[in-house]
């Protein structure tokens, strides 16, 4: 197996270009959305709106303003598959499609899967969506095929400023860390890294550097795995199963022949 | 904050909905059925018959149902066998796979129950499995 690679996304630098966006749908030939005829969503200049089967780069703009209008501040960030080390789309997918890669990374196997669409709802984060060319579920692969043979993947080329950063999980820790020191130093000390450590889903091998609450960027505080409701809800199932099997026998107990 | 409010909708829509409603419809009169048929007496038989009537057809809808609504219909045994290897996919941990093999289990023993009841009428065409007597009107 080869080195864990992924991306170290530093918010801070992002410029909102979404030349991300941009290489992204080029490298992996994704259709525009209602076949080109877009519509504006008037949220700042996001009119992408969300990640899903055809936008697996999603450039968020996020405005604060304090309440008299006369500070603010644009956070931009370009949010992309998270590819968790314990992934719940992994977790859930009945048919497979869904595997770990060499680079331990997540793919989505569109010759198999089969459109279920299981994994959108066990995503924590709301990455997956359908690609209604394909019909079949389909996220970010961290340009697998790219990586195959050497390449960095296109949104991590195309990034100007160096927001979005390639490598090995290792070496992008690293970067992580000196640029947070860097920030302290300037008298930014609201950054923070998101989803660097195992707490968070095993650690994310896309992870970011933030300066407000997760929630501000649209991203989970606490995000978890599906399985964590497996036990409770079988239990409840057999329960259920036991209460109604009781009724039946009861209420059928007496019963003669004649109001049948 | 609940961190279920970040997760997008999968669009399982009504024909979901009308899966879970057929399947409990199966569900329940093959359970029913099978209480009665192990507990019951003789005089329940008639509704013995009618619930296993009842529920190999609705699981069969149920199947349809499920498999029109994946977006790729065509490939519904990726459910139940790797596409890649052809060995049997099962994770007990993904509870759709478990629910895939559990409509297969369940629509085999629906069927069973169907024939036999047909066979028990004598309405098989295939005189060695039509047992009872043909034409009877059914009646309790």
């Amino acid at each position: 197996m080869a080195e864990p690679m992924g991306f170290f996304t530093d918010t801070t630098v992002c410029i909102g270009c979404k030349a991300c966006e941009v290489a992204c749908k080029e490298w992996n030939q994704l259709p525009a959305t209602n076949g080109g005829h877009g519509t504006l969503s008037g949220d700042s200049y996001d009119n992408t709106r969300q990640l899903d089967g055809i936008h697996w780069r999603h450039v968020k703009f996020i405005e604060q303003f304090s309440p008299d209008r006369s500070q603010g501040r644009w956070l931009m960030m370009s949010d992309v598959c998270k590819h968790c080390v314990r992934a719940g789309c992994l977790e859930v997918c009945p048919t497979g499609a869904i595997i770990r890669t060499e680079f331990d990374t997540v793919v989505i196997q569109s010759d198999m899967c089969n459109g279920c669409r299981d994994c959108i709802g066990a995503c924590p984060f709301g990455v997956i969506g359908v690609n209604p060319v394909s019909g079949t579920a389909q996220k970010c692969t961290l340009c697998y095929d790219r990586m195959k043979v050497g390449l960095e993947p296109a949104c991590a080329k195309a990034c100007p400023t160096k927001s979005i950063n390639f490598g090995t999980i290792v070496d992008l820790k690293k970067m992580a860390q000196a640029r947070m020191g860097q920030l302290q130093q300037t008298g930014e000390t609201r950054a923070y890294l998101y989803g660097d450590d195992e707490s968070m889903l095993g650690g994310l091998n896309s992870f970011y550097l933030l300066v407000d609450k997760p929630q501000v960027y649209g991203l989970p505080p606490d995000p978890q795995l599906p399985s964590r409701n497996l036990k409770a809800s079988a239990v409840w199932s057999v329960v259920g199963a036991v209460v109604v099997g009781l009724m039946s026998v009861f209420s059928f107990r007496n019963r003669g022949g004649g109001d049948v | 904050m609940s961190s279920t409010f970040f997760t997008a909708a999968p669009h399982w829509r009504w024909l979901i909905v009308a899966y879970f409603f057929l399947g409990g419809l199966a569900g329940g009169s093959y359970f029913l059925a099978t209480l009665m048929d192990l507990f019951g007496k003789s005089e329940d038989r008639p509704l013995v018959r009618l619930a296993y009537l009842i529920a190999f057809p609705a699981v069969c809808v149920c199947g349809l149902l499920l498999t029109v609504d994946l977006g790729r219909p065509e490939r519904f045994w990726h459910m139940l066998v790797q596409a890649q290897t052809f060995r049997p996919m099962i994770k007990a941990y993904s509870p759709m796979s478990i629910g895939s093999w559990a409509l297969l289990l369940f629509s085999g023993c629906a069927f069973l129950s169907f024939v036999a009841v047909l066979a028990e009428r004598g309405w098989l065409p295939w005189p060695p499995l039509a047992a009872g007597s043909p034409g009877r009107p059914f009646s309790g």
